[in-house]
């Protein structure tokens, strides 16, 4: 009777509590997709970080964390990598020799780390095969084949087939260099990656330091939630010989800015769920208001004060829930509809690529974050009704009988 | 009825609902301060964060050969000389011009080496312009223009394990085609917020680096500052009128874009999301308007009826609707100015995981605010509009009322 009653009430005015749910969906759906694009560039960023450069976990020497060194070597690298490569749950294993040096063309210079690695590994553990834009992966064949990036490519005037001269300290502290020719570009979403990395092929390299020793396990796990297990594993396997790092450790920037966004996406669903908080309180006041004589009389007639409230309560919980499941509906379709388009960054592309972002989103939004936002929401309703409902309650039953409108 | 009339009028009218119009201003003010506060704080640091950023790389703007931008090669130079200086310094609006050389070089120490970053520059000039000598964490700044000094990133030093008055040699590719080289003494460790950065960077004396790579007195780059950020366009233009052809002008977002287009996407996603504020908020206004009409159809119809012009009238309601969002912007700007001047002159310091992101990022860990007008204006402007919207429901449904049936009372 009391729900009945309260349906109807929120409809007698329609245009007001049209204008009210109208509010509720435009803010939700600005709300949303707002939360969804910063969700989005967060997982964008974590996955392309770990997909091109950290993948799941990394085995070090401990010195080569301090210092990347060349004499800080991980003993037996091949042979732990092939236990690794055993383990159920592991996707794939690379092992890398790792140097820093120069990278140099007929136009120019930069400071370069230069990795050899075995290509067939890597293709399994990130995604560099993916990442070529021109040219072909290293080829097991042909004299000292190197992959730059499109990014360094440009800056030093190369083309597929240029030469170029690596420069980097040997074991025994000589600068020494080799010529390599370019055998393909890649492009990854991080611009600092890619202006600051090269790869040969592993053997070349090892023969120019004079060190058949190597520096770097990336592993790639096949399910991306069980690294914590997987680390705490290795690590008890590794003892003191090896160190042991998850991509959010070997990127702590990355992991902090992920617990950031979801503090600013509360932080956003909080302060719309404020504002429309107070549309819904404005709105019950008016309508409250100007039955006080309405409601004097129920109350003469024997309705009794908590009954009221009650109806108040419910009104004000209709309108927010009708608002609110609509805007969320909608909400939903706009997220499935630029989920599955993307929302293009064109101009904005390469500030992106800074953050090692692709240059399309695809906003998405956790289930839980609707349901949450729904909750928020009906609680506000419930609470803005209180001080509408109260106003009345206080009132002197005669004077409100008389009050005309 | 004479204007001041109409305005109390409006005045009191608004008042007739005590609680409404205050709910209804107050949404107004809550979305105008917040407005203001976290747009005061972007601009702020983009304001902040561009001077530092560009002191101490690209300036406002460089001057540089044609073909330096493409690849960064050491055979693209520029004269370094007197004469090429006074020409710069007669471009109206520069403030500062310093010269530098910037180009890679092999870097070693003891067994190690790395590709490392090499800055020349005017020792005296360009600390008075960037500070450089206030980063030096160990060691000292320069002492003579010539000397062979290096002052090496704090990351570097720790990768080469070096310490003041060590030896570093530099290996690189010189001027047209030569060979460079040289051994140098590490004068200083300097320390830079930005980690890649810290991990690369090499400064020499200009002419320490001159001689280095054999290219004479020329230098890659004149690095230009000006008065403030917003004139950097009219400098551009002055800068290229007197330059001519030869001289290439770049400015900052040119030579950093990824700052700029970080920038445009901080600030895109702020205004969006402030957008999105007051349309909720304008939706509430709209409400409240909506019924200060329909809740007094009959009183409307008795004025018209005793001889009121519906424009009159008409303007009656667009003062009631103005009040009541003037009422809310200032309630707004009273709560806001305390704030943001309170901010603008003692900054928040971002402490802890955050302030290290920041830093890493290549900021400092502040959230300076701005106090720039045009900031205020924008909101006034966004809240006019919105006004605008609300009232034509008002206009319009005083011009389609019907005299007869609204003072029956039909709704």
């Amino acid at each position: 009777m009391l729900l009945k009653l309260a349906w109807k009430n929120v409809w007698r005015n329609r245009l007001r509590s049209g204008i009210m749910v109208a509010a509720m969906v435009f803010g939700l759906l600005g709300v949303i997709l707002m939360v969804g694009f910063v969700k989005a560039m967060a997982d964008n960023m974590l996955e392309n970080a770990i997909k091109y450069q950290t993948a799941h976990l990394q085995v070090h020497n401990p010195d080569f964390l301090v210092n990347e060194d060349l004499e800080a070597w991980l003993p037996n690298a091949d042979a732990v990598a092939a236990d690794i490569r055993g383990i159920p749950g592991v996707e794939g294993v690379t092992v890398r020799h790792v140097v820093d040096g120069m990278l140099a063309s007929a136009a120019s210079t930069r400071g370069v780390r230069i990795n050899g690695i075995i290509t067939a590994d890597e293709a399994v553990v990130t995604y560099l095969k993916e990442s070529i834009v021109e040219g072909e992966i290293l080829p097991v064949k042909g004299r000292n084949p190197i992959l730059v990036s499109r990014r360094s490519a440009d800056k030093l005037n190369l083309r597929l087939k240029s030469k170029v001269v690596l420069t980097f300290s040997d074991l025994n502290g000589e600068v020494s260099g080799a010529a390599f020719r370019v055998c393909g570009f890649f492009s990854t979403p991080s611009t600092g990656f890619d202006e600051s990395n090269v790869f040969v092929r592993r053997a070349d390299l090892t023969g120019y330091t004079g060190l058949d020793q190597f520096h770097e396990i990336a592993i790639r796990l096949e399910d991306g939630d069980a690294v914590d297990v997987f680390k705490h594993r290795l690590a008890t396997a590794a003892g003191d010989k090896g160190v042991v790092q998850d991509w959010g450790e070997i990127q702590p920037v990355l992991a902090a800015m992920k617990g950031t966004m979801a503090i600013s996406n509360a932080i956003i669903i909080g302060v719309f769920v404020t504002a429309l908080g107070f549309g819904i309180i404005n709105i019950m006041l008016m309508s409250v208001f100007e039955r006080t004589r309405e409601f004097a009389m129920l109350m003469a007639v024997g309705m009794t004060g908590g009954k009221v409230l009650k109806l108040v309560v419910m009104e004000s919980l209709m309108l927010g829930g009708v608002g609110s499941v609509l805007g969320l509906g909608a909400s939903i379709l706009m997220i499935a509809i630029t989920g599955t388009v993307g929302l293009p960054f064109g101009r904005m592309a390469e500030g992106m690529g800074a953050f090692g972002l692709d240059a399309v989103l695809y906003p998405e939004v956790a289930a839980t974050t609707y349901l949450g936002t729904l909750a928020v929401l009906l609680v506000t309703s419930v609470l803005a009704a209180l001080y509408p409902a109260r106003q009345i309650l206080k009132k002197r039953l005669s004077e409100a009988l008389q009050e005309k409108h | 009825m004479t204007p001041e009339f109409t305005a109390r009028l409006a005045w009191r009218n608004i008042w007739r609902q005590k609680r409404r119009t205050l709910i209804s201003a107050g949404a107004i003010a809550a979305a105008l301060l917040l407005a203001l506060v976290m747009r005061s704080m972007q601009e702020g640091s983009y304001a902040q964060n561009l001077d530092n950023a560009t002191r101490f790389y690209s300036g406002y703007l460089q001057l540089q050969e044609p073909g330096f931008a493409e690849n960064q090669s050491i055979d693209h130079l520029l004269p370094g000389n007197q004469t090429f200086y006074e020409k710069i310094k007669s471009i109206r609006g520069v403030t500062i011009a310093v010269p530098r050389l910037e180009s890679f070089a092999l870097g070693a120490a003891g067994i190690r080496s790395k590709g490392v970053m090499v800055m020349g520059v005017a020792p005296r000039a360009e600390d008075d312009y960037s500070g450089l000598a206030a980063r030096v964490r160990k060691g000292r700044y320069f002492i003579d223009e010539d000397e062979k000094a290096v002052l090496v990133g704090g990351k570097l030093a720790e990768y080469f394990s070096l310490k003041v008055g060590d030896e570093f040699v530099l290996y690189g590719q010189g001027y047209h085609g030569t060979t460079a080289a040289g051994l140098y003494r590490v004068a200083g460790i300097i320390h830079f917020p930005n980690q890649q950065i810290d991990a690369r960077i090499v400064y020499l004396p200009l002419k320490t680096a001159q001689a280095l790579y054999q290219t004479g007195n020329q230098v890659s780059a004149w690095v230009l500052h000006g008065n403030a950020v917003k004139e950097i366009p009219k400098l551009e233009t002055s800068a290229r009128e007197q330059m001519g052809n030869n001289v290439n002008v770049r400015n900052w977002a040119d030579i950093s874009p990824e700052l700029a287009q970080q920038i445009a996407l901080d600030r895109a996603s702020g205004i969006f999301m402030i957008l999105v504020l007051y349309g909720v908020v304008g939706f509430g206004l709209f409400a409240t308007i909506v019924m200060m009409t329909l809740e007094r159809r009959r009183e409307f119809a008795v004025m018209l009826a005793t001889g009121m012009a519906r424009k009159k009238l008409q303007v009656l309601v667009m003062l009631e609707s103005l009040f009541l969002a003037l009422t809310g912007v200032i309630m707004g700007l009273v709560l806001a100015f305390p704030i943001l001047i309170w901010f603008y002159y003692h900054p928040i310091k971002i402490t802890g995981d955050l302030a290290a992101t920041f830093e890493e990022m290549g900021f400092e860990a502040i959230l300076p605010f701005s106090l720039a007008p045009e900031l205020f204006v924008g909101q006034m402007f966004i809240v006019l509009i919105l006004l605008v919207l609300c009232s034509m429901y008002p206009l319009v449904r005083i011009y389609k009322l019907e005299l007869a049936g609204a003072l029956k009372g039909n709704l």
